[in-house]
């Protein structure tokens, strides 16, 4: 019974611990003033195996990127796929929020 | 059975036609900038000018396209097909926190058959375009030239918008401004007050020209990102 609750913390830890590792990544935006334009953004984030969720914010010039749980985005590869669709990355900011709380900080500052 | 064959063929060829139609879009768009790794399907309609065409970003700053259209003048004393390749180069690109600049080169070769000439004839088209733009104001200048054994015809197009309020990506954007162009040939600048929508991957243009030549001519740009 001992062991079986030993385990049963072993997991609950464990799982605790991968949820804290499930970030959102801040990234700020040069030139990003058209949302036809940064459709492509949104794309080439989704695209990526370990993107959850994605969120474009032309006012904020932030695009948002979530992982997934227990998996990592490489700022380097986010760099490169925003380059590519005609941008520039001025910096990336790693979050523990999710996209909606993003979502959320972003319309309250609008307002 | 015949008779829902026949229906059924019938169909079909309202859609087909109604797609070559479509297809007939227009040079003031030719050039359009595609972001790597994206396919756009753009197709313009105007009285005088039509083209239909797929662009594909290849590189951060080379997109290629096909295309197929139709142009002729305000009095239809021309009517030419043209059907042509391109590939269109970012050459120049500025930032700032609000704003985004661009030039671009673009050319290509065409095929072209029409009434003023016999055959199929080969030739080359190709042109410059710059933009810039911010969320409230849009501005652009382009040319593009066709060049072949049987025409050498070219056009300029200078677009100015505005938009009335601030939209943020999940939003409808909406603009309106000014669309003047002049083409070889023509006696009067086409003036076409315009209005754009977008939202994420889809985008549309409307305008009615309204000087003398072209009063009431409508046109009409959609397209689409993939």
């Amino acid at each position: 019974m001992k062991n079986f609750s030993l385990i049963t913390l072993f997991i609950a830890a464990a799982f605790g611990a991968q949820a804290s590792f499930a970030d959102t990544l801040k990234i700020k935006v040069d030139g990003m003033v058209c949302g036809f334009c940064a459709s492509s953004i949104e794309k080439k984030m989704r695209a990526n195996q370990a993107t959850a969720d994605v969120y474009v914010s032309l006012e904020n010039k932030i695009v948002a990127v979530s992982e997934k749980t227990g998996q990592t985005l490489d700022d380097a590869v986010l760099k490169a796929q925003i380059a590519d669709s005609g941008y520039e990355v001025k910096t990336i900011e790693r979050v523990s929020a999710s996209i909606a709380d993003v979502r959320a900080a972003t319309k309250a500052k609008k307002t | 059975m015949k008779q829902q064959f026949l229906l059924s063929m019938r169909r079909w060829q309202r859609v087909t036609t109604a797609l070559i139609a479509a297809a007939l879009a227009s040079s003031a768009y030719a050039g359009f900038f595609i972001p790597k790794d994206s396919t756009m399907v753009m197709g313009m309609y105007s009285p005088t000018e039509s083209m239909f065409e797929v662009s594909h970003g290849v590189t951060r700053d080379t997109s290629i396209a096909v295309g197929v259209g139709n142009m002729t003048d305000t009095l239809r004393s021309y009517r030419w097909k043209v059907a042509h390749a391109q590939a269109t180069k970012l050459v120049g690109r500025v930032y700032n926190e609000d704003g985004i600049g661009n030039a671009y080169v673009f050319a290509g070769p065409l095929v072209a058959t029409g009434n003023t000439f016999d055959g199929t004839r080969y030739g080359v088209h190709g042109g410059v375009w710059a933009d810039y733009e911010t969320r409230r104001v849009y501005g652009r200048v382009s040319w593009h030239g066709y060049k072949n054994s049987a025409f050498a015809w070219n056009e300029v197009v200078v677009q100015a918008m505005l938009a009335p309020y601030l939209a943020d990506y999940e939003d409808v954007a909406s603009w309106g401004g000014m669309q003047v162009k002049r083409r070889t040939g023509e006696t009067q600048m086409e003036l076409t007050p315009f209005v754009r929508f977008f939202k994420k991957d889809w985008w549309i243009d409307a305008g009615v020209s309204v000087n003398r030549a072209n009063r009431k001519d409508i046109f009409v740009n959609v397209m689409h990102l993939f």
